[in-house]
């Protein structure tokens, strides 16, 4: 399936920046996590193998093939997620895993893939400026039922990650003022359920506790203070490779996961966070400025809605773990332990080369 | 499929690069952020990295040891364990945090009051409850074997008194804190105590903190021993022969203290009622009381050796004058004080051998108020003995100008005149050293104290002339072989003592109780060279019999009986003897 102009194509360095990331989440995570039982570190590495895997079986069908594909994908998913919720077994707080022998996955974390081809084949057929209002509809219904399920389940962290493929796929099929203000509308609404309804109490008090992380130093706001403190001591050049007090002594909390730029922060400093920031720059950038090289509509969005993605995903991450975002549980990309996330990026950025690979392809 | 117009992709490029620059500056405003958190607040973050993980606790060094004067041990500091708990390692839901307590109670012997107070603690949110403390290793060890999460034995120092309330009150005891509560203990707490040691411990951040490392800053310093003078075999003497008194006689407290007048050392201090260091604090407050010490009353009879030698030394009486007593009363102030029996004229020692008030009034009169004033303050009444115990009473001598028409009979016979048992002990030591003040101690040795002044420092002071003090005590002699003082008679030995029978004063009725009384004794043994002088009091005997002569006397003799055997100073050959004191057995004294 693959010819060899299209080899030639494959754009390798985004592929090399992926795994030079991933590499240093897999050392980071090995420095969080040595000393206690569980050898994440190798498990991560078998999971950047399988995930390297997926990224060339994603290269080796079109793009095309599996935006058509979509609409099926995503109803089998949304069937497996509302399963997952009526039969799934609770694990770390939420009914999100399947469990396949040694391996577990979140099914959520591939959803958002597919939620991604969904939109482009939906987007991919709107050829207007701005987008209408029934065009804004059918898009936000298919973001907010997968996300729905998930905030259920309940993750909210991965439940938030679905908004950025919606605002990117509006964002690039352009809004006029009207769907601007219906959005920021219906926003609000959200939120107001959100609050009165479906947040829980331990998740009301992340936010509350946001704005004063101080008072209440064992109590909610010991996680975000403990990351603080971890990056704050950091310094300048860190404390060194498993030399990092907070996260060696477990004063840091999920330091392998969802806070493993604090570890990052506190062993390597500002330069190894400014580093990892400058790399973040390049991955993402290349993949934005992949958006216009994509052969139709459906490509850009993929490539776009890729990029905002992940770029979401890392700005709420790292803004959750200076203390500038409750904390959610996003994970992120490349760095954070985690097979299904690793996968899903992998799967992703798959799709971004896909797109960039098939450029030249006449039909 | 939908290719891309040019048009079109040059709209979406400029789209993308809107966001992306939005994005961004995003992220640039993130590097501040991390900026001011790793560069700006770096130095008061990395502190509390430190405040986290490093505490500093305090080492807790061995307390000193006091022994007897035989360095015998009274008090020592053993190893022991505390069984703490930590709810929260259990488990989280209340079932789950109980079950190691049940499964540890019937080792530990836990009540249900305890499992009660425990169930408390978990429930307050306690981190550490201690379970169990100062339990024995084995106990410990048998615990720990368990291996139940959340219970920990750290060790720790407790104060074991091995005799149990052998000297109680010299001793005193420690609070829970190990810091000495009365007695020696407390009096030295400084010296035994030793110094506090400092160490960096580190933590970790699991659960409630564990520590994983720790490293000593400043050594602690070993607490110094204390040798008192106390003998342990006397002490045992002194309470066993008071604990009998006491309840033979129904009192309601008693005190006996034994000395070496030569030395001045404290041989043996003992009150009852009494408390056990080991289960400290007591029931009462009461049982820690040190009367010996501590305790006031107006000495009576016992006083008028303080009157003879104000006599003897001022000479306004001759050895032979007599006084009439023939009225078996007294004016006083126009009030009658009364003897309890008519003796009709007696002899200047007489006087003092039957413990005439009519007559140490007399004598009293012909001392005058300056002349019995001086020797009040000679015998050192009205001031602390220096003994090494804590809040030890000064008594209190009436000042001159306060005295009352009736203050110098008064005060001739022992009234008015507040003392303690150890003042009186201190008088009696003045006498048989030949009217040489020795100071009395309790603490014999200790590294942690400058040494004791000895025999020959110039702070030993002549308070009574050798004459007067000779003569006093061959009255006393007399008194016990035929006087008052006569039930402490010990065969074989020669024994010197004067007798007392206090009314104690009642605030309420304001004036003397005729039915509740203070009964003392107080001498000592061997006349010729004294080993022991001794102090008896009992108060509010509760039998018939409540006259020093009757109930404090035997005390005296069987301490002597004991305690010269134990210091195995021989009897002398017992002389031939005229049977003459029979038909004396009514004579007693006030």
């Amino acid at each position: 399936m693959i010819d060899r102009v299209q080899l030639r194509e494959i754009d390798w360095v985004l592929i090399g920046l992926l795994l030079v990331n991933s590499v240093i989440g897999i050392l980071l995570i090995y420095s969080s996590s040595q000393y206690q039982a569980g050898n994440f570190y190798l498990r991560q590495a078998i999971w950047l193998v399988i995930s390297l895997g997926a990224l060339f079986l994603v290269l080796s069908i079109d793009y095309k093939i599996l935006v058509g594909f979509s609409p099926y994908i995503y109803v089998l998913f949304i069937l497996l997620l509302i399963g997952l919720l009526v039969f799934g077994r609770v694990i770390s707080g939420a009914k999100s895993w399947i469990r396949l022998a040694v391996f577990g996955g979140q099914p959520s974390e591939l959803a958002k893939v597919v939620v991604l081809l969904v939109l482009a084949r939906i987007f991919a057929e709107f050829r207007r400026t701005y987008v209408s209002l029934e065009f804004g509809l059918l898009s936000g219904a298919v973001v907010f039922a997968p996300m729905a399920v998930v905030a259920l389940q309940p993750d909210l962290g991965t439940a938030i990650s679905f908004l950025p493929l919606l605002l990117a796929s509006l964002v690039l099929a352009g809004m006029n003022r009207k769907m601007l203000a219906l959005l920021l509308i219906i926003t609000f609404l959200a939120g107001f359920a959100g609050w009165n309804y479906f947040l829980k109490d331990y998740q009301k008090q992340r936010l509350t506790t946001l704005m004063n992380p101080g008072q209440d130093p064992r109590g909610s706001g010991y996680h975000v203070l403990q990351s603080k403190i971890a990056i704050g001591s950091g310094g300048l050049a860190g404390k060194g490779f498993k030399k990092g007090s907070q996260s060696q002594l477990r004063f840091l909390p999920a330091r392998h996961t969802d806070f493993i730029f604090s570890v990052l922060g506190e062993e390597f400093g500002f330069v190894g966070v400014f580093f990892v920031f400058l790399s973040y720059f390049f991955f993402l950038a290349r993949i934005f400025r992949s958006v216009g090289k994509s052969r139709d509509r459906a490509g850009m969005y993929i490539v776009f809605m890729t990029a905002c993605l992940l770029s979401f995903q890392f700005l709420i991450n790292v803004m959750m773990i200076v203390g500038l975002f409750p904390i959610t549980g996003v994970p992120i990309p490349m760095l954070s332990y985690g097979g299904s996330s690793l996968l899903t990026t992998f799967i992703a950025v798959g799709l971004v080369v896909n797109v960039k690979m098939r450029r030249f392809v006449n039909v | 499929m939908n290719i891309a117009t040019l048009q079109y992709q040059k709209k979406i490029r400029q789209r993308t690069k809107i966001l992306a620059l939005g994005l961004a500056v995003w992220a640039l405003g993130i590097l501040v952020r991390l900026v001011q958190l790793q560069v700006i607040s770096h130095v008061p973050l990395s502190r509390q990295v430190l405040s986290q993980n490093q505490a500093q606790k305090e080492i807790i060094p061995e307390r000193g040891t006091i022994y007897d004067r035989n360095e015998v041990i009274l008090a020592q500091s053993i190893p022991s364990q505390t069984i703490y708990y930590s709810p929260a390692l259990a488990g989280e839901k209340p079932d789950e945090q109980m079950a190691p307590i049940l499964q540890i109670r019937p080792v530990l012997g836990l009540g249900p009051r305890d499992i009660e107070r425990i169930e408390a603690a978990i429930q307050k949110g306690i981190a550490h409850i201690p379970l169990k403390k100062k339990i024995d290793r084995e106990t410990a060890e048998r615990i720990m074997s368990l291996k139940l999460s959340g219970i920990s034995a750290p060790e720790e120092v407790m104060r074991f008194y091995p005799k149990g309330s052998l000297a109680a009150h010299v001793l005193g005891s420690v609070d829970t804190d190990n810091k000495g509560s009365g007695g020696v203990e407390y009096k030295f707490n400084s010296v035994l105590s030793g110094k506090v040691g400092k160490k960096l411990i580190l933590l970790d951040g699991r659960g409630p903190r564990r520590e994983y490392h720790d490293e000593i800053l400043e050594p602690s310093a070993r607490g110094e021993d204390i040798v008192l003078t106390l003998d342990e075999n006397l002490q045992y003497i002194a309470e066993t022969e008071l604990a009998r008194a006491v309840r033979d006689h129904d009192a309601s407290w008693g005190t006996v203290i034994i000395a070496n007048p030569q030395s001045g050392d404290v041989l043996a201090l003992a009150n009852v009622p009494t408390f056990d260091p080991n289960a400290y604090p007591p029931k009462t407050a009461e049982d820690e009381f040190n009367r010996a010490v501590r305790h006031l009353y107006d000495p009576g009879s016992t006083f008028k050796i303080v009157t003879a030698a104000a006599a003897l030394e001022n000479r306004p009486v001759s050895r032979d004058e007599t006084f009439d007593c023939s009225r078996g009363s007294i004016e006083s102030a126009g009030a009658p004080i009364r003897d309890h029996k008519n003796f009709g004229l007696l002899k200047f020692p007489e006087v003092f051998v039957h413990s005439s008030n009519v007559g140490a009034i007399q004598i009293g009169r012909r001392v005058g108020r300056d002349g019995l004033y001086k020797t009040i303050k000679a015998f050192r009444f009205g001031e602390k003995t220096g003994i090494e115990l804590p809040a030890e009473a000064a008594g209190l001598v009436r000042p001159l100008d306060e005295w009352t028409r009736r203050s110098l009979d008064s005060v001739s016979i022992g009234y008015e005149t507040l003392v303690t048992p150890l003042q009186v002990l201190q008088a009696i030591n003045i006498l048989a050293n030949g009217g040489i003040r020795i100071p009395l101690h309790i603490i014999k040795s200790s590294p942690g104290l400058p040494a004791r002044v000895s025999r020959a420092a110039p702070d030993l002071e002549q308070v009574l002339s050798p004459r007067t003090a000779r003569e006093i005590v061959s009255i006393l002699e007399k008194a016990v072989l035929e006087g008052t003082g006569r039930e402490a008679e010990v065969k074989g030995y020669s024994v010197a003592g004067k007798t007392g029978t206090t009314q104690i004063y009642d605030p309420a009725l304001k004036c003397f109780s005729t039915t509740r009384h203070i009964a003392s004794f107080v001498g000592f043994a061997p006349v010729e060279s004294p080993q022991i002088s001794i102090i008896v009091v009992l108060n509010e005997p509760k039998t018939d019999e409540y006259y020093g002569g009757q109930v404090a006397a035997p005390v005296f003799r069987e301490i002597v009986k004991r305690a010269l055997r134990y210091l195995e100073i021989h009897p002398r050959p017992e002389p031939k003897r005229t049977v003459i004191a029979a038909g004396h057995g009514a004579e007693e004294e006030t």
